[in-house]
């Protein structure tokens, strides 16, 4: 018989992490495979996705955002937004979720040794940055990249998401983080406020042996990317990861294309140069 | 009743001269055979492809749910249409002064594909003429006419209100109700027992797609989120049997009670010959005999279900001491 | 390809043979006299005669409207999940090459790239026998998007009438297996061959409805952006029946439905006219007007199919032409895309 494509892997919540807080709250879950052999044979590669749902509830898609080189458990950061995410944020250490993939392709961190890296992060764009910052920073592969700076914005304080880990990280001597918020509730706030694209532009980044990967709302990656060509990056130093609503995972049922491009099989990373020459609505 | 067409062509040309109008909604010829569809009038060339006929069955009323804010359209209206209109007056759907009503007193419409199964075959077909009785045709050059009792709509036969009830302009003679008594084919079937009506309903639903054909043609289902969509809560589940299209099809028959104008859009729109009409009949009698009332012909009026008189019957509540 | 020769009375005799065993679906003519396509308890029920073109198309019998993709259960050990069962054989007798070609096409579409498993289980065991087209009507296009009255693809055998009989053509395998078994099939002769080339010449040459569609992929895509898509998708009232009613048509949504036992997750058909169909969580839809569904739908058909697969997704069987509400005729749209501005 034909494997089904379509029939899920069992896997438990092992530790859940509530990252902001508000009318639309994040939550970072990590998950382990119940069937020891999965969880075993399982990996994937950073900007791959994952469908994870509950059984008689439904299933969505999520960026994997945790450090591929780590292979006991796998996470996936959750906004709460509709059925399927409402039901998961509901959920607590022990449930049993359904979980399909990894889909789609990755970032090709191969081709990026030996340059800078600048990711430019807003919103819960950050989950699919935070796996590929993950593996930069991995104590195996830093030597292979040059300088790393990381921009990251939300909306306001109690939207910005992987704080402590942000924290931890700017900390290190060998990364660069810059925080923003769209708009402040502090009288002294200790973050740049604006745009996370403002404080991109403030940071006059430099294009010289630079790759650039952004993620977050669709907007905000448009600008970004037309930022970064005024400061000289072409589109093929310019990475970005796309969100669209995805139900097979697989490009069959049709709804996640641009264009002739489905999403979820052939993506959901792009280069800009690649976006540019899609012929569709997104 | 060529002159008609010629008529209607001539107002519409005028009004969209003299009114301004972004564009008109009118009729065309269909891509095949002896059919109609919509057509959006711009310009003096689209005048020219408007035509007026028993062939034309569209609502062209359910398009104005996509006007925009700034534009002032005008609208071709039969008598069902026109009700239509007036009760999306009474909803507060419809800026009454950002559209043109141009009204055509009708005669009853004819379906298009029993016309075309009385026409030899061809490969052009000409409508040149058309009364109470009949349609003259020219097929290929032969002349041949088709009785219009045998192609009418049934639901034309006994329809109140051949005159469209409002309107800027008015196209045609006035006209009177039709003969037919309106709820002969509902009282007929309430004469069967309730598991004789229960079975003959779950085999129709049985048939239904759930393409949603039938609220996309109707002018008066314009909600931005139908509650078949809505997941949160979820009134309907998706998967399609007999009982989630049962459900479906009584809460649509149900959203439009006192509401419901009879245009029969539902029922031609149906892929699977769903007889949508007499669902929707029995609630319009329920409603004509409760609240003697009737959907879309007082634009000043109220919804039935939005308005609230001492007299309502209220058999259901329990008389007598809480 | 053997071409072999029944007479019109054993058809019958012939027909039940092959779905012994299976379920039969196929054109059946309703109490209203309008033609489905639906399941029959026996042969005798189909309308066979002149090829009737059933107003849903064969599509239902390897995608079905509603399909289990597993189940699903609440157990004392926590929950569990179980795959579905291989499908019951089922024999589909008298669709027409249009249809069987849809099929085709399918086969390609959810197997090539991934292959998804589910559709495949079903599909090998369905068998299809089909009826040539005798008589295209006023809305057929197929031979100007691959297709043909007497067109062989997909299927397991077509019959095409002649006048004392029908010739059996073997297009596979499966075919072959079912008229070795049967006893009532000989040889075709000459005679019958002729007559069966010259009906389909007749009715291939009786289509009236031709789409200009040699290199259409290139020169859609380079009037993407033209004003011609504001004429055409203004009135369309977005119902989705051409998508229902197309053979090719495969998009489709997943749901979970359940109670505190258990449940499935279940694959129905969608259809990407809906303003919903591809509107994401946050609100914000990449396909808000009726302009950005009709334009992707027609160029899902003939341009980004037809660079994936190399074929149309579309048989020209008119079925949408004659079904949609307010006619819009795809063969109409794509022929007068040659004419729109870019």
């Amino acid at each position: 018989m034909k494997e089904n494509v379509y029939l899920p892997s069992l896997a438990r919540i092992v530790d859940i992490k509530l990252e902001s807080g508000g009318s639309r709250p994040i939550k970072t879950f990590r998950l382990e495979l119940v069937d020891e052999k999965k969880k075993k044979e399982f990996s994937y590669r950073a900007g791959q996705c994952v469908m994870v749902g509950l059984l008689g509830v439904g299933e969505s898609m999520f960026a994997l955002s945790s450090n591929s080189m780590v292979h006991d458990f796998f996470e996936v950061s959750v906004m709460r937004h509709g059925k399927v995410t409402s039901a998961l944020h509901e959920a607590e250490i022990g449930d049993v979720l359904s979980v399909r993939g990894p889909f789609g392709n990755s970032f090709d961190v191969e081709s990026w040794k030996g340059k800078d890296l600048l990711f430019v992060g807003g919103g819960i764009g950050q989950a699919p940055l935070r796996s590929v910052i993950g593996f930069v920073l991995d104590k195996k592969n830093r030597a292979d990249f040059g300088s790393i700076d990381v921009l990251y914005g939300a909306s306001d304080e109690g939207a910005l998401c992987f704080l402590d880990e942000l924290n931890n990280i700017s900390c290190r001597d060998d990364v660069n983080v810059h925080l923003s918020v769209d708009c402040s509730s502090e009288s002294e706030c200790q973050y740049f406020v604006g745009f996370v694209p403002d404080n991109l532009a403030r940071l006059k980044p430099d294009a010289k042996n630079c790759v650039a990967i952004t993620c977050g709302p669709p907007v905000m990656i448009k600008v970004t990317i037309e930022l970064l060509e005024s400061f000289g990056f072409s589109k093929d130093q310019i990475f970005t990861t796309l969100e669209q609503r995805m139900k097979c995972g697989v490009g069959k049922c049709g709804r996640c294309n641009i264009g002739g491009v489905y999403v979820c099989r052939d993506g959901p990373v792009f280069s800009a140069r690649e976006i540019e020459g899609m012929q569709g609505d997104f | 009743m060529v002159e008609l067409q010629e008529k209607l062509r001539g107002v519409v040309a005028d009004l969209l001269e003299n009114e301004k109008l972004s564009y008109v909604i009118g009729y065309q010829a269909a891509s095949f055979g002896v059919g109609t569809r919509p057509l959006f009038i711009r310009s003096k060339e689209d005048v020219k492809k408007l035509v007026f006929s028993p062939l034309c069955s569209a609502n062209l009323v359910r398009y104005l749910k996509y006007r925009k804010p700034e534009e002032s359209v005008g609208v071709v209206v039969k008598g069902c249409d026109s009700r239509a209109v007036v009760q999306l007056i009474q909803e507060s759907g419809v800026n009454r002064e950002k559209v043109k009503l141009i009204g055509v007193s009708c005669a009853g419409v004819v379906e298009a594909e029993k016309v075309q199964n009385m026409l030899p075959e061809g490969s052009s077909f000409e409508l040149v003429g058309f009364d109470e009785k009949k349609l003259d045709f020219v097929v290929d050059n032969k002349k041949i006419s088709v009785n219009r009792s045998e192609v009418s709509l049934e639901r034309c036969s006994c329809c109140e209100y051949q005159t469209p009830v409002v309107y800027d302009v008015l196209v045609g003679e006035k006209r009177d109700a039709a003969e037919k008594y309106r709820y002969s084919e509902v009282e007929d079937f309430e004469k069967h027992s309730l598991e004789e009506r229960w079975e003959f309903w779950t085999a129709q639903f049985e048939k239904c797609i759930r393409c949603y054909a039938c609220r996309n043609a109707c002018p008066l289902c314009y909600c931005p989120q139908c509650m078949a969509e809505l997941l949160e809560p979820q009134w309907l589940l998706r998967s399609v049997d007999s009982s989630e299209c049962g459900g479906w099809n009584i809460m649509r028959a149900m959203h439009l009670a006192g509401r419901c104008i009879g245009c029969g859009e539902c029922e031609r729109a149906c892929p699977v010959d769903i007889p949508l009409m007499l669902l929707n009949k029995k609630l319009e009698k329920s409603c004509l005999s409760r609240f003697d009332h009737k959907a879309g012909l007082d634009p000043k009026g109220k919804p039935v279900l939005a308005a609230f008189n001492p007299n309502d019957p209220e058999e259901f509540v329990m008389s007598g001491e809480c | 390809m053997k071409e072999l020769f029944i007479c019109t009375k054993d058809l019958e005799q012939f027909l039940n043979f092959c779905c012994r065993d299976a379920k039969l679906l196929g054109p059946v003519r309703d109490n209203q006299g309008v033609v489905r396509f639906c399941q029959a308890s026996s042969v005798s029920e189909l309308v066979l005669e002149d090829a009737a073109k059933s107003n849903m198309s064969a599509k239902k019998a390897v995608l079905a409207q509603t399909e289990v993709l597993f189940s699903f259960a609440n157990g004392d050990d926590g929950p569990s999940v179980s795959d579905v069962e291989e499908k019951d054989r089922v024999v589909v007798v008298g669709l027409r090459p249009c249809d069987a070609r849809g099929i085709w096409e399918l086969d390609r579409v959810f197997s090539e790239n991934v292959d998804e498993g589910l559709y495949a289980r079903r599909r090998k065991n369905v068998a299809l026998i089909g009826m040539s087209c005798i008589k295209p009507d006023v809305t057929c296009f197929c031979s100007s998007v691959g297709g043909s009255p007497g067109g062989q693809q997909g299927l397991d055998l077509l019959l095409s009438k002649v006048d004392d009989g029908f010739v059996v053509s073997i297009c596979s395998d499966v075919g072959e297996k079912l008229v070795t078994e049967a006893s009532m099939i000989s040889d075709a002769l000459k005679e019958a061959l002729n007559k069966r080339d010259e009906t389909l010449k007749n009715a291939e040459e009786s289509i009236k409805k031709s789409v200009k569609t040699q290199g259409v992929e290139k020169h859609l895509e380079s009037v993407f952006n033209s004003k011609y898509w504001e004429k055409v998708s203004e009135s369309c009232i977005g119902c989705g029946v051409c998508t229902f009613v197309c053979p090719t048509c495969y998009c489709f949504d997943m749901q979970d439905e359940s109670d505190r036992q258990g449940g499935v997750r279940l694959r129905i058909w969608d259809s990407c006219m809906y303003p919903e169909y591809s509107v994401h969580a946050s609100g914000y839809n990449p396909r808000p007007d009726r302009l950005n569904r009709l334009r992707n739908r027609v160029f899902h058909k003939f341009v980004w199919m037809k660079n994936e697969y190399d074929f149309f997704g579309c048989t020209g069987c008119g079925r949408c032409v004659r079904l949609c509400p307010v006619n819009i005729d795809i063969a109409e749209l794509v022929n007068g895309c040659w004419e729109a501005k870019k």
